[in-house]
């Protein structure tokens, strides 16, 4: 499987945030489609477009990362509870 | 000649024939609710009225929470208008993250190489904590974080034991005893109170961490890349997480019923429940813990149009909704407080921890997933005479530029 239809693929495959969705997608369609008319993989898209999925990505794995670390910190004062229910 | 004097309406009021001014607004126009709600935005807050239905809530609040719950709600919110204050006045870096960074920031750490890499783990772990919370921990927390530390490095978990859960038995990975020469499972004290307190459990923990990368160094492991050794780091968070959680769920099943205790017992459980209810001001616990990310991510972010303090509120209100779905949560509440520590409170609790972790999880699987598609296009740039971007592993000399 070449580099792009990986791309296509897990981008299909994963969920993005609203916030980035719309666009993450219309990238990934639009690799797709030039790839399927025959253009070079490397060409599929722009340094520019890429470089906007690139920074749309890491945008999103920020606001994951920050989900990730509210959830940490709620469920560590829910522990700090038990712990002193539970004394 | 004198000048002609022109009669004109104060500011706010507009002329309806000579000397006679009327408020712009006619006279008997009724305010909708969203012009008054909005008109009540603009009073400062010390200034504003209860309407009969907030004073309602307030002092039912202090029925239900008492004093102690509530003043820490109330520091939790000043604390937070406080971070987010600061968090709009700080300054974000020119560049954005590096893939790595991000995951490394997030938690997703490829596993150490020597037990000097782990101690210094620990030390930045324990300096963190110190850092966040703002208060220095006790003792006795810290030897838990420090054992709690190497339990997760060595993907150990406890096995407690004894009526006051005072000794425990070690779990390797699979779940099976650790045991000792006689081939009986290993029994440690589980809990301490002070640091000179000998601490058998981690001085062994911390002997087995030794011997692990002994055993490697003899072995000579076979050269995982640096992607399987993030899977690996992946994998033992996520694993992490599910053992936690289990054992969060053995704590709270064990919760004794408040109506065997005393009166003074029951109004600290009920306290202790009241502010786990009111955690869903969940902002300040991500602005506590997501600051550094956010602010440091602030150039990526800026890309989908938010802010670093306003990132940490939405990542922050999607968490609380998430907690707290398909839940009337004031009543909720009030439910809990009254169900104390009964079946109902149990569940409540077990039911919330749940799905934050359940959230957890989800959050770091579309981290890594994230963290791969970037790695792809990171691999389809090289081709590229532009560099688009840092992905995991050492950017190739041709494009050392970060994005």
């Amino acid at each position: 499987m070449s580099i792009i239809d990986q791309i296509t693929k897990m981008i299909g495959e994963t969920e993005f945030s609203d916030r980035v969705n719309d666009k993450v997608k219309e990238l990934s369609v639009k690799a797709k489609l030039r790839k399927e008319s025959g253009e070079k993989e490397e060409e599929c898209l722009t340094p520019e477009e890429m470089k906007e999925l690139t920074q749309l990505i890491k945008a999103d794995m920020i606001l994951d990362g920050l989900k990730v670390k509210t959830c940490q910190a709620y469920l560590d004062e829910i522990d700090k509870i038990i712990a002193g229910l539970g004394k | 000649m004198a000048e002609k004097f022109e009669e004109k309406a104060p500011e706010g009021f507009e002329q309806k024939g000579s000397g006679l001014y009327v408020p712009k607004e006619e006279r008997g126009h009724i305010r909708s609710e969203e012009e008054v709600e909005r008109a009540r935005e603009l009073i400062p807050e010390e200034e504003k009225i209860e309407s009969a239905e907030e004073r309602e809530e307030r002092k039912e609040r202090e029925w239900k929470f008492g004093t102690r719950t509530l003043e820490r709600i109330k520091k939790m919110t000043e604390e937070s208008d406080e971070e987010k204050k600061a968090m709009e006045s700080a300054k974000i870096p020119e560049k954005g993250m590096g893939t790595d960074e991000i995951l490394k920031e997030v938690g997703i750490e490829k596993p150490a190489e020597s037990l000097k890499e782990i101690e210094d783990r620990l030390k930045d772990e324990l300096k963190g904590v110190r850092v966040r919370g703002g208060e220095k921990p006790s003792e006795a927390e810290e030897i838990e974080r420090t054992r709690d530390f190497y339990l997760k490095e060595l993907g150990y978990s406890l096995e407690y034991k004894g009526l006051l859960r005072g000794k425990a038995r070690l779990l390797d990975a699979e779940g099976k005893h650790i045991t000792d020469e006689k081939d009986e499972p290993r029994e440690f004290k589980a809990f301490f109170r002070m640091k000179k307190e000998k601490t058998p459990l981690i001085d062994f923990l911390k002997e087995e961490l030794k011997s692990k990368f002994e055993k490697k160094s003899e072995k000579a492991p076979a050269g995982k890349t640096k992607e399987e050794k993030l899977e690996a780091g992946f994998q033992k968070t996520v694993k992490t997480a599910e053992q936690e959680q289990e054992r969060r769920e053995e704590k709270i099943s064990s919760l004794q019923d408040v109506k065997k205790v005393g009166k003074e017992r029951l109004e600290k459980l009920k306290d202790g429940l009241a502010y786990v209810a009111a955690l869903d001001k969940l902002s300040i616990l991500g602005l506590r813990e997501g600051k550094k990310l956010a602010i440091e991510g602030g150039k990526d972010l800026a890309a989908t149009g938010l802010t670093p303090a306003a990132a940490v509120e939405e990542a922050s209100r999607y968490i609380s909704g998430i907690i707290h779905r398909g839940e009337a949560r004031r009543k909720e509440i009030i439910a809990m407080a009254d169900a104390q520590l009964s079946a109902e409170g149990k569940e409540a609790l077990e039911s919330r921890t749940k799905r934050a972790t359940e959230e957890y999880k989800k959050g770091y699987d579309l981290i890594y997933k994230k963290g791969r598609i970037l790695r792809l296009i990171g691999m389809m740039g090289g081709k590229l005479s532009r560099p688009v971007g840092r992905t995991f592993g050492p950017p190739p000399p041709s494009r050392p530029e970060r994005i």
